[in-house]
């Protein structure tokens, strides 16, 4: 077993926000009427990654498409900015990873597990990789705090998410998938893809995943207070809400 | 600050695309240029928040002006949060005041050229075709004659998309810009923001010579002379044309 956390990860059929939609530091907008389970940060990778020319987020029926690279400043200048407000947080703390490699993945997650405030690590993978290289990475890493596995809607029929049920996570989040859309004739953007009209997808990945017996936190589609209840009642342990927060939430 | 408001009127602009609306509420909003605002009506149907600039028609008329949801009409109940960035700051001694249109979008500077009149200012209006009747005392030029008013000026605001201004600002001797700085020069850059000001995700970033800002975050206003205008990819971005 990779992960053998310490501390229990305590989900209480609640909400949160989805990796990326509250930047680095959540504004007084986040708490709504009824307190999130947590603050779950922006996708911070190793190394810095830059801005793209074309970032540009892009409106389809039914939902958008982000397309920022998952832009961040790098896990040093992240903790070194905003450690401490976490910190000062009356919310517990969620740091999400984008894992590139070994070596820097063990670092971000020892340093994870002596920040105050912080009390889990939400992990993503390089959605590129082929799934014999993911759960090799994952195999290879240790980490007290709970880690929570972020797995992206289009994903959840892979193989190696199955795979991936016996390394110890305390919970599996089913995130935003990956999509593609045409900006100008043959130029093609890549990026998250949000909106309500993925709900259907993540209730069906919901009753698919509920054999893998680890808690599941639905991250996707969730725009309205029904389906929020509809997912709890279908297996979620707790979810994930992304653009609605932008208006204020749902509760 | 964040309320809900009845939506009055909504005007055509003169711009395609473009509309201005007005709020009925029995306070003022505080409403000055250069500053942005974010209204929503349906958040299911809409699912992003509509970005919303700080305009003024030619009879000193404030108003909100943006690209808006095609369910916005009059009598609905709009949720309106803001405002974003302190805007255009003319300074009380400006005497020389320049505002650069670089669309046709003259409205959002309207407001920048009544200021400087009523201060006593000598104001030049350098543009593209506005569909604005700009007033009698201000003068006119032509934006391809920039080194007539560039010198000349002490206060000048600029208003544009980001791609339209990196090229405006590139095109100006580089020396200006970086050498001895004898105008105070802002310019108010649309880009399209679709957060709310609330995920920092990068979309609506403005390259600054140390780092870069948020609009959502720092508002559409920038000092021209802390602007990268030279940073790569800046004449093609933008996303969503605004």
């Amino acid at each position: 077993m990779a992960f053998s956390a310490k501390q229990e990860l305590l989900l209480e059929k609640g909400w949160m926000n989805h990796a990326g939609t509250l930047g680095f530091s959540p504004p007084a907008q986040y708490w709504q009427e009824k307190p999130p389970l947590a603050y779950v940060t922006p996708p911070v990778s190793y190394k810095p990654r830059p801005l793209p020319a074309d970032r540009a987020v892009i409106r389809f029926s039914g939902g958008f498409l982000l397309h920022n690279n998952d832009y961040n400043p790098g896990f040093r200048a992240v903790i070194k900015e905003f450690a401490s407000r976490w910190q000062r947080l009356h919310v517990p703390v969620w740091v999400h990873l984008l894992l590139e490699e070994i070596n820097s993945a063990e670092r971000m997650l020892s340093h994870l597990e002596m920040c105050e405030g912080v009390t889990a690590v939400e992990i993503s993978l390089p959605y590129e990789w082929e799934g014999e290289e993911k759960i090799a990475l994952l195999r290879s890493l240790h980490c007290e705090l709970p880690v929570i596995l972020h797995v992206p809607l289009n994903e959840v029929m892979a193989e190696w998410v199955k795979d991936a049920a016996g390394l110890g996570f305390s919970a599996v989040t089913i995130g935003a998938p990956r999509g593609a859309l045409e900006i100008q004739r043959g130029n093609v953007l890549s990026g998250r893809i949000f909106g309500p009209a993925l709900f259907p997808l993540t209730l069906q990945a919901l009753l698919h995943l509920q054999i893998m017996g680890i808690p599941l936190i639905a991250g996707s589609g969730l725009y309205s207070r029904r389906d929020a209840g509809i997912a709890l009642t279908h297996g979620a342990a707790a979810i994930q809400l992304d653009a609605i927060l932008w208006h204020g939430g749902i509760f | 600050m964040k309320s809900d408001f009845i939506l009055d009127q909504i005007m055509n602009s003169g711009v395609k695309g473009e509309v201005f609306i007005r709020l009925k509420t029995d306070e003022q909003l505080p409403l000055k240029a250069g500053q942005l605002w974010f209204g929503v009506y349906d958040p299911l149907e809409e699912l992003l928040p509509t970005g919303l600039y700080t305009a003024m028609d030619e009879q000193g008329e404030w108003y909100l002006a943006g690209a808006v949801p095609a369910g916005w009409q009059t009598g609905i109940r709009l949720t309106i949060q803001g405002p974003v960035g302190s805007g255009f700051n003319l300074p009380p001694a400006a005497r020389r005041v320049v505002c650069v249109s670089l669309d046709e979008r003259a409205h959002y500077l309207m407001p920048v050229m009544l200021q400087a009149l009523a201060l006593g200012a000598e104001v030049v209006f350098a543009g593209e075709q506005n569909p604005l009747r700009l007033p009698e005392l201000v003068e006119v030029f032509g934006l391809e004659r920039w080194e007539e008013w560039w010198d000349w000026a002490d206060y000048i605001a600029v208003q544009g998309s980001l791609p339209a201004a990196a090229a405006f600002f590139q095109k100006i001797d580089r020396q200006k810009l970086s050498g001895i700085k004898r105008a105070i020069a802002e310019v108010l850059i649309r880009q399209s923001v679709f957060c709310g000001g609330m995920a920092e995700c990068g979309v609506c970033a403005v390259p600054l010579r140390r780092g870069r800002s948020l609009i959502c975050r720092h508002g559409p206003v920038f000092d021209a002379f802390q602007v990268d205008w030279l940073a790569d990819g800046l004449q093609e971005s933008g996303g969503e044309p605004y």
